[in-house]
């Protein structure tokens, strides 16, 4: 009975573990902008490929995400494509500028699909129609011979070059520290806080004991307990990827099908 | 005398958490229905490009056709209805003369399907549709998160306190009209 019982549970598991991982949308994002979940590159090819498009975020702070998949979880490609870029967050959230890049191989019954999704702030420079040629010419040409990372390479380049000029990093970089500014005053504003209520305590302890203001200081803070703090990590060394920045889509791009 | 004013002090206490309360039921209450409002925006102006194709669509292929003018009479009407819509349905009823606009240039144009642009158009065409899609998503997440701010017993008092009689209504979903009326009618190729 027990060993039944065991054996029903690891089905289960199996089951419920299987389905999760069948489906891209229902999992957590990972932060990597080269997923090849269908296998079609060669661990090289995809470490190319992912250094380009940390340098272009880097600089541009467009984030491209290239995805290749086997199933597109019950969607059509245009929906699973931006539902993947929205939900993920791909792009700035403030500029909405995330692309996604997606490929679907050919199996032996049916087809091949290809999309790339745009975000808000990326549709004026890519539009639909622009989306479709590259998928048109750049893609589906190479997939139909099988060739899937030259065509994803050359679709990204092309990507590249087209929103190049639309956001810069220094446009970026000078709203993000405004923003940084904020919380950064706020803790200077603690700080201050802190200091004068311990230099009132520290008074009362050296009135009451009869020493002087730093003997007491000195006691004091020997005997609180210092609490290290830790300002987290920023060593994001140089060829890592930082993370999606919660980027929105609605709905722009274009496919196709092979 | 120093029990009342305890007393009287935790009334006030009571009273002014209340009141703050209230303003914040009130105030989010605004900003929720400011998102039904904006995304209902994004919707009318996805559709507003959709039928602004269509003009495009037959500048393409200029030149002979009987019922040109019927069709971009059909847009015309269909972009005032965009326009002057309220309401989701009025939204469904002006889509609807959008796609049936497309379709009668389709059938008055059957050369349009040759043309160089064809497949670039399509494009443009399914780009509206998906835009369509995700704002009518987008639009019913901020009526379904308005509508149960509004709905709760407590926060309708609050709200009935600050606001004014009738300015914050149940809004109507896209979901309630007719069934698949959350994905935008299909355009017959």
């Amino acid at each position: 009975m027990k060993r039944t019982l065991i054996f029903v549970f690891i089905v289960l598991l199996g089951i419920s573990n299987g389905m999760a991982q069948d489906c891209l949308l229902e999992q957590k994002p990972v932060n990597d902008l080269v997923q090849d979940y269908a296998g079609v590159m060669t661990d090289g090819e995809e470490q190319g490929l992912r250094q380009a498009l940390i340098a272009f975020n880097d600089t541009t702070s467009t984030q491209i995400l290239i995805v290749t998949v086997t199933d597109l979880c019950g969607y059509d490609k245009a929906a699973f494509t931006y539902e993947l870029g929205e939900k993920w967050g791909v792009g700035d959230a403030q500029f909405d500028n995330g692309i996604v890049i997606m490929v679907k191989p050919k199996e032996i019954d049916g087809k091949g699909e290809a999309f790339i999704a745009t975000g808000y702030g990326v549709e004026g420079v890519l539009p639909d129609a622009i989306a479709k040629r590259i998928v048109e010419n750049e893609m589906i040409p190479h997939f139909k011979q099988k060739d899937y990372y030259s065509g994803i390479a050359s679709a990204a380049t092309t990507v590249m070059e087209i929103t190049a000029g639309e956001y810069s990093a220094d446009d970026y970089g000078g709203k993000a520290n405004f923003k940084n500014f904020l919380p950064f005053a706020g803790v200077i504003f603690i700080f201050i806080l802190i200091m004068i209520v311990k230099a009132g305590k520290t008074r009362k302890y050296a009135a009451t004991n009869g020493m002087g203001f730093w003997a007491a200081w000195a006691i004091i803070n020997a005997s609180s307990r210092s609490h290290g703090g830790s300002f987290g990590n920023f060593g994001s060394g140089g060829g890592s990827f930082g993370g999606f920045g919660g980027g929105s889509f609605g709905g722009g791009g274009a496919g196709g099908s092979w | 005398m120093k029990n009342l004013l305890i007393a009287i002090g935790i009334i006030v206490a009571i009273g002014i958490i209340g009141v703050v309360y209230s303003n914040g039921v009130y105030n989010s209450a605004i900003k929720y229905q400011e998102e039904v409002d904006e995304t209902f925006a994004d919707i009318q102006v996805d559709y507003q490009r959709r039928a602004d194709l269509i003009p495009s669509l037959i500048e393409t292929v200029k030149g002979a056709a009987e019922n040109e003018k019927e069709i971009l009479m059909g847009v015309t009407n269909a972009r005032a209805g965009i326009v002057g819509a309220k309401t989701p349905k009025d939204l469904e009823i002006a889509g609807r003369k959008i796609n049936s606009a497309i379709n009668l240039a389709f059938e008055a144009y059957p050369q349009i399907r040759s043309t160089a642009n064809f497949s670039e158009f399509q494009a443009q065409l399914e780009g509206t549709e998906n835009r369509i899609g995700v704002s009518r998503k987008k639009y019913n997440g901020a009526v379904k998160t308005y509508n149960s701010h509004i709905r709760g017993k407590f926060r309708k008092m609050a709200i009935g306190w600050f606001g004014e009689e009738g300015e914050f209504e149940k809004k109507e979903l896209f979901t309630a009209i007719t069934e698949g009326a959350e994905n935008a009618p299909k355009v017959e190729f």
